[in-house]
């Protein structure tokens, strides 16, 4: 499989372009600490001839937002948080639905109940309930500071979590119709154990679901990312900084790591003035998510190759 | 009759879907003694795959048994542990299913395949899994290269040869045959049986063979029950049944072999026959399914010994019927 994944030019695109991205992101604070920021452009006589927030054609080639910081090194900055956290958490979606399906598939067997509860679910955004789930962690961490790390971990389950239900509904059904096969009946006629059933006739025959649903599910996370960031839920939280002057003193809610959504989020109210600023984020979710669907259009041409054969 | 190694008795197996209820197998009474070949006959749908998956405990979820027993070497098999009951299959009691295209899983190679179970008892070194395949591959007349190749590149005949050596793999004293030769030519056909009869012979193990054919039973078979409706209709040795079949289903389905000399245009079909004698000893014969009155069908009936070790389904009710 791997091998005829190598083959499919829009599979190593797509893989390439997150990959670059992924490296440029992680290599980048080692070599190069980020221009500073710049709040005012003067003209050459001394006077301020501009304030931040500054479009691309003032500061090629991205801008700044705000508070002068350049946008070009923000999005290279946060490309590793907003891509490893969706590939992160995809990954474990998937890790935990199968082994759920694979522990639960007997008392799973007939329950319809479950079934359509988690059918009606997924007609509800999942935005809405990452939304709901996250707004009492920042509530609290008002009057009990949660650290970073525990923020992004705690966020990172819930997002987690959410996913979970449609994806072991999934493979609940895949494996129920699998250990049906005569093949398997026949594998236990001889004596095999269930682990071995598994591990060499069913997870082989879902495998090439789980890069689909793998690539599908972090599509999935990146919508959601960028929703969650309009809605200003930032992962890793924020912190209340003052803004403005003595006169004009407001709070200002801060994300933390500068993952994509917090850009977006941070500046949403900046949406008209300097709609670059939210643009160029979802550029970058637009480019990423595309580069998982070429990758996932690769794998869809091979499972239905292997398919045919 | 020698002392037996598996007994089934009155096994009552049902099916649950939705809200409705379907007996499958109903009461079935079944000895297989050591070292002997048993038979067992019976139309489409008549509850024989059911007998023998609920050996092995390997009936589909959404069937259940409802009472009876299946002794094993003086084990209920019904109540052994999944434990127990895993090291039973395949090394004790294994199983060469109906289709042998459906029971060999597509993407593996049969060299692998045919080490399965032998696998789940011993850890075996690569080198040992090969030796022993190629052993087994050997045993049932297939060749060396057949080894790296998918059950896609195999003849039919040649996949129920690899089902037949992944059976015989650990070695069991009873192999439960399931229609193994249904979809084979003729000629494929005697050679499957007899690799599963000289195993029988050169191990003095038992075979529970499914059949509907009655020329097979007559070859291979020291026992033949005859299954109708989930119910065994007529039990007894093979050549006692030939001699003097008594239920009309029995005769139907001997009198369908074609022989050479039958000079008839058509052959005979089973229905040609069920209408010829309605009783026997002044009992009916059950269960009468061509009769529209369900009071009759449903009437409780039972195996009635009408000669030493030889069996006939009849109702209970003593009903004026003329022999
Ligand atoms: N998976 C199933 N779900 C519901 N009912 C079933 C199922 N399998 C079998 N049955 C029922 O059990 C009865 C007996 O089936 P069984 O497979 O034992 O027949 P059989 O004698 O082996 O027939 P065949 O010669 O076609 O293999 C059938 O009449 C059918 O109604
Ligand atoms: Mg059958």
């Amino acid at each position: 499989m791997i091998k005829q994944l190598l083959k499919q030019p829009q599979f190593l695109l797509g893989f390439f372009i997150i990959i670059s991205l992924l490296f440029v992101s992680l290599g980048l604070n080692s070599i190069y600490e980020g221009p500073k920021e710049v709040k005012f452009l003067y003209k050459n006589d001394g006077s301020i001839s501009k304030v931040a927030p500054f479009s691309p054609t003032d500061i090629p080639p991205f801008g700044t937002d705000r508070d002068g910081r350049d946008l070009f090194y923000m999005i290279l900055d946060g490309a590793k948080y907003t891509l490893l956290i969706a590939l992160g958490v995809a990954f474990l979606r998937l890790v935990s639905a199968v082994l759920i399906s694979f522990l639960y598939k007997g008392q799973l067997k007939n329950n319809t109940f479950f079934n359509d509860l988690v059918q009606s679910t997924l007609y509800v955004p999942a935005t809405i309930f990452a939304y709901m789930l996250m707004i009492p962690l920042f509530i609290k961490s008002t009057t009990d500071p949660i650290s970073f790390g525990k923020m992004v971990i705690i966020q990172c389950i819930i997002l987690t979590l959410i996913g979970i239900p449609s994806l072991v509904v999934t493979f609940s059904g895949d494996i129920k119709n699998i250990m049906n096969k005569d093949y398997i009946i026949s594998t236990m006629s001889l004596g095999a154990k269930k682990k071995y059933i598994y591990r060499k006739h069913v997870l082989p025959e879902i495998k090439p679901k789980l890069f689909l649903l793998f690539a599908q599910q972090a599509v999935q996370i990146l919508i959601l990312l960028a929703h969650l960031g309009v809605l200003a839920v930032f992962v890793g939280g924020s912190q209340t900084e003052m803004r403005g002057d003595f006169l004009n003193l407001t709070a200002e809610n801060v994300p933390i790591a500068g993952e994509w959504s917090g850009i977006i989020g941070h500046s949403f109210q900046e949406v008209l003035t300097a709609p670059w600023i939210i643009l160029i984020p979802l550029g970058f979710f637009f480019v990423s998510i595309f580069s998982i669907n070429m990758m996932i259009s690769g794998l869809q041409n091979i499972i239905s190759k292997n398919k045919r054969k | 009759m020698s002392a037996p190694l598996l007994e089934i008795k009155d096994l009552h197996v049902s099916f649950h879907e939705k809200k409705s209820k379907i007996t499958a197998v109903q009461g079935v009474d079944l000895t297989i003694p050591k070292g002997e070949t048993v038979a067992v006959i019976g139309e489409s749908g008549s509850g024989k795959s059911i007998t023998s998956l609920s050996i092995l405990g390997l009936l589909p979820l959404s069937a259940s048994i409802d009472s009876g027993a299946i002794l094993f070497k003086d084990k209920n098999l019904l109540k052994v542990s999944n434990k127990e009951m895993q090291y039973i299959r395949g090394s004790e009691i294994s199983m060469v299913f109906q289709d042998a295209q459906a029971s060999l899983n597509p993407a593996m190679k049969v060299g692998v395949l045919i080490t399965e179970g032998l696998k789940a008892r011993k850890k075996l070194t690569r080198h040992e899994q090969r030796s022993e395949a190629l052993r087994l591959l050997r045993m049932v007349g297939l060749k060396n290269h057949v080894y790296d190749q998918f059950p896609s590149q195999l003849s039919g005949g040649m996949k129920q040869r690899v089902l037949i050596a992944m059976a015989l793999s650990g070695e069991p004293s009873l192999l439960i045959a399931d229609e193994p030769t249904t979809s084979l030519d003729v000629t494929v056909q005697s050679q499957i049986l007899d690799l599963i009869n000289n195993y029988k012979i050169e191990n003095d193990a038992s075979i529970l063979l499914i059949t509907h054919d009655f020329g097979v039973v007559a070859e291979y078979a020291d026992r033949v029950y005859v299954m109708f409706g989930g119910k065994v209709v007529e039990a007894g040795d093979v050549y006692t049944l030939f001699r003097n079949p008594i239920h009309p289903y029995t005769k139907g389905l001997i009198s369908s072999i074609p022989k050479i000399s039958d000079t008839e245009e058509r052959l005979k079909s089973v229905s040609d026959f069920v209408f010829e004698e309605v009783g026997y000893v002044g009992r009916r014969f059950a269960p009468e399914t061509y009769s529209i009155e369900n009071k009759v069908y449903d009437a409780p009936s039972e195996l009635v010994e009408v000669e030493p070790d030889h069996y006939v389904r009849l109702f209970v009710e003593k009903e004026a019927v003329g022999r």
